[in-house]
C-alpha cells in the first residue's frame, strides 16, 4: 500500500480504506458521468470533483444507507445537476440554447456510431436510467435511490429508454 | 417500419439478470444491452492520475459521531445528578431532624402573604414573618408510641404553653387499648410561636403541618389613623364650646356632633384592641396520636426523595413540552408544507434539467 492511501480517511465502519474504493469505482463513476451528460470531457472534470467531495465526506459514508457505489454515483449525480443548474442559468443569461448543440467525441472505443448516436439522442434522464441498471448492473434498488424514485418507476424508465434506444438504433440504420 | 414493443419490466428485470431469451425482440436487446456493456468508456490516465493525487487533507468534523455521543451522555448524566443531589439534599433537611415517616409531609400553607413553606426543622427559618403584625393560625400533627404518650406529651405540651405565656383553650384526650389521641387549641403569643412549635415537634413525631398567616398590619395601621383624627375633632369641637361664641341652636347641634365623635371614637378603639389581640396570639391546634407505621430508613427516604424530585423535573419538561408543542406546531406545519413544497420544485427543476439534449455547449479538456 501505497503512502498516499495510508494518509486517506479510513472508515470503521467498512474497514476500507478511501484510496482503495477510489480505485474500484473511479470507471464506473466515469462512466456513469459520460452517460448522463453525454460529454466525455465534461464527465472527466465530474467525476474529479465527485471524488474530492468524496474524499471530504468519506468520513460520513454509512455502509447501512447503500453500497460504496450507489453512494458514489449519488455524489456524482449531485455534481452533474450542479453543473446543469449553472449551465441553464448561463444559457438563459446568454439566450443561446440550442444553437449550441454539439458533438465533442464519441462516448466510448467500443461503441458502434449507431448506438452512440441513439445514446446522444436519449435524454439525460433516459442514458442515466440506462447506464445505473445495464452499464454499472446496479439492482433496481439501487438505482431507484440514486436517481430518488420508486422502484417501480425506475423499472419503466428502462424500459422506455430501451425502448426508445432500440427505436432510434433502428431509425439511424435505416437512415 | 414498426416500433419495438415495450418489454414488461419484470420480464426486463429476468433479462437483465441473464434470462434466456424467448423471442427476437428480446434477443436484440440482450445484445443492446452487451454493447452497452462491452463498450463502456474508462476513466483515462490522466484523470485517475488526479483522483490518486487527492492530497488535501480531510477537514475532520468539529465534533465525531461519538464526541457527540458523548457530549450528549455528559448532559444527560449531568442533570440526573442533579436531579438525584437535589433530592437527597431537600429530603436530607427532613429525615435529619427525625421527622420522617411513612406519611408524605405535603405542603400545606394554604394562604398569607408571609407564609412559609411547611417544612421541618422549626428553627432553621423563621415560620413568621417579623416587623409587621401577623395573625397566625397554626396546625401540627404528631404521632406517638402508644397512649401513654399521648397522655403525657398532651400535659406536655400544655405546660409549654402556660410557660411560653400562652393558655389551653381546649384539651380532647381520647385512648382506646394501646392507642389514643389527643386535640389542643391553644393561643400562644406570636412572638413566641416559633419556640412552641418547635419545643412541641420534640413531643413526638411531627406527621404534618400547617401555617396560615395573614397580615393585620394593614388594618391597626388604618384604625390608629381612625383615632387619631378622632381625637383632633374632638379636641375642636371642646375648644369652639368653651369658646362662648356659640348660639343656643349651635352649641346644642356641637355637643351632639362631640358625643357622636366620643362614640365612634370608642368603636374604632375597640377594633383596635382586638386587632392587637389578634396579632399578639396565635391560633395553634395540637394533635397526638399513637401510629403503628414503622419509620422508615432515611436511604430509603433519599431515594424516594430524589425520584420524587425527578418526577417533578419531568413533570415540569413535559408541560413545557405539551406548550411549546401547542405554540410551535402551527409554525411547524407551515415549515414542513415549505419545506415539501420546495422539495417538489427542486424535482422539477432537476427532471426538466435531465430532459434537455446534452451536451449542451462544448468544454475545453482541462489540465
Amino acid at each position: 500500500m501505497n503512502a498516499l492511501a495510508q494518509a486517506w480517511p479510513r472508515r470503521a465502519a467498512t474497514g476500507r480504506q478511501f484510496a482503495d474504493v477510489a480505485k474500484d469505482h473511479l470507471d464506473d463513476v466515469y462512466r456513469y458521468l459520460v452517460f448522463l451528460t453525454a460529454d466525455p470531457v465534461l464527465a472527466e472534470d465530474l467525476a474529479a470533483e465527485t471524488f474530492e467531495s468524496a474524499f471530504r465526506s468519506w468520513k460520513r459514508f454509512d455502509p447501512r444507507r447503500g453500497g460504496e457505489k450507489t453512494w458514489l454515483c449519488h455524489l456524482a449525480r449531485s455534481r452533474a445537476l450542479d453543473y446543469f443548474r449553472s449551465e441553464a442559468r448561463r444559457r438563459r443569461r446568454e439566450r443561446q440554447a440550442s444553437d449550441e448543440l454539439h458533438v465533442a467525441e464519441p462516448l466510448a472505443e467500443g461503441l458502434s456510431p449507431e448506438l452512440d448516436r441513439a445514446l446522444r439522442s436519449l435524454s439525460a434522464a433516459e442514458r442515466e436510467v440506462v447506464v445505473l441498471r445495464v452499464v454499472l448492473e446496479l439492482s433496481a434498488a439501487e438505482a431507484a435511490h440514486v436517481l430518488r424514485i420508486g422502484r417501480s418507476a425506475c423499472s419503466m424508465r428502462l424500459a422506455r429508454g430501451l425502448q426508445k434506444l432500440e427505436e432510434r438504433m433502428k431509425s439511424h440504420v435505416v437512415a | 417500419m414498426s416500433s419495438p414493443e415495450l418489454v414488461l419490466p419484470d420480464r426486463l428485470e429476468e433479462l437483465l439478470a441473464g434470462a434466456f431469451p424467448e423471442s427476437e425482440h428480446e434477443v436484440r436487446l440482450q445484445g443492446l444491452a452487451r454493447e452497452l456493456r462491452a463498450g463502456t468508456p474508462t476513466a483515462s490516465a490522466r484523470l485517475r492520475a488526479r483522483v490518486e493525487g487527492l492530497s488535501t487533507a480531510p477537514r475532520e468534523p468539529r465534533f465525531g459521531s461519538r464526541a457527540r455521543i458523548a457530549i450528549v451522555l455528559a448532559v444527560l448524566g449531568g442533570l440526573l445528578a442533579a436531579a438525584i443531589a437535589g433530592g437527597l439534599v431537600s429530603n436530607g433537611s427532613v429525615s435529619g431532624e427525625g421527622t420522617g415517616t411513612g406519611q408524605a409531609l405535603k405542603p400545606l400553607v394554604e394562604h398569607g402573604e408571609a407564609s412559609v413553606p411547611d417544612s421541618p426543622p422549626f428553627r432553621r427559618a423563621p415560620l413568621i414573618p417579623t416587623g409587621r403584625a401577623q395573625d397566625v393560625d397554626m396546625w401540627i400533627a404528631l404521632r406517638v408510641e402508644d397512649a401513654d404518650q399521648v397522655s403525657s406529651s398532651s400535659q406536655e405540651a400544655m405546660r409549654v404553653t402556660r410557660e411560653l405565656g400562652g393558655v389551653v383553650l381546649s384539651s380532647n384526650l381520647e385512648t382506646a387499648g394501646s392507642g389514643g389521641e389527643a386535640r389542643l387549641a391553644l393561643k400562644i403569643p406570636t412572638a413566641r410561636v416559633e419556640d412552641a412549635a418547635f419545643r412541641f415537634s420534640q413531643l413526638g413525631t411531627v406527621t404534618s403541618r400547617r401555617i396560615v398567616t395573614a397580615d393585620l398590619q394593614t388594618p391597626i395601621d388604618r384604625t390608629l389613623q381612625q383615632i387619631e383624627r378622632l381625637r383632633s375633632a374632638i379636641r375642636i369641637a371642646r375648644a369652639r364650646l368653651a369658646s362662648g361664641l356659640l348660639d343656643a341652636q349651635e352649641t346644642l347641634q356641637m355637643r351632639i356632633r362631640l358625643e357622636h365623635l366620643r362614640t365612634r371614637l370608642l368603636d374604632v378603639t375597640r377594633a383596635h384592641a382586638a386587632l392587637a389581640d389578634r396579632a399578639a396570639m396565635a391560633d395553634l391546634t395540637l394533635s397526638i396520636r399513637t401510629g403503628s407505621t414503622p419509620e422508615p430508613k432515611k436511604s430509603q427516604g433519599a431515594v424516594a426523595g430524589a425520584a420524587g424530585t425527578a418526577f417533578d423535573i419531568l413533570k415540569g419538561a413535559g408541560a413545557v413540552a405539551v406548550f411549546l408543542a401547542i405554540v410551535l406546531s402551527p409554525v411547524v406545519l407551515l415549515i414542513v408544507l415549505a419545506w415539501l413544497a420546495l422539495r417538489a420544485r427542486g424535482r422539477r427543476i432537476e427532471e426538466s434539467l435531465l430532459e434537455e439534449p446534452r451536451p449542451a455547449t462544448p468544454r475545453p479538456r482541462s489540465g
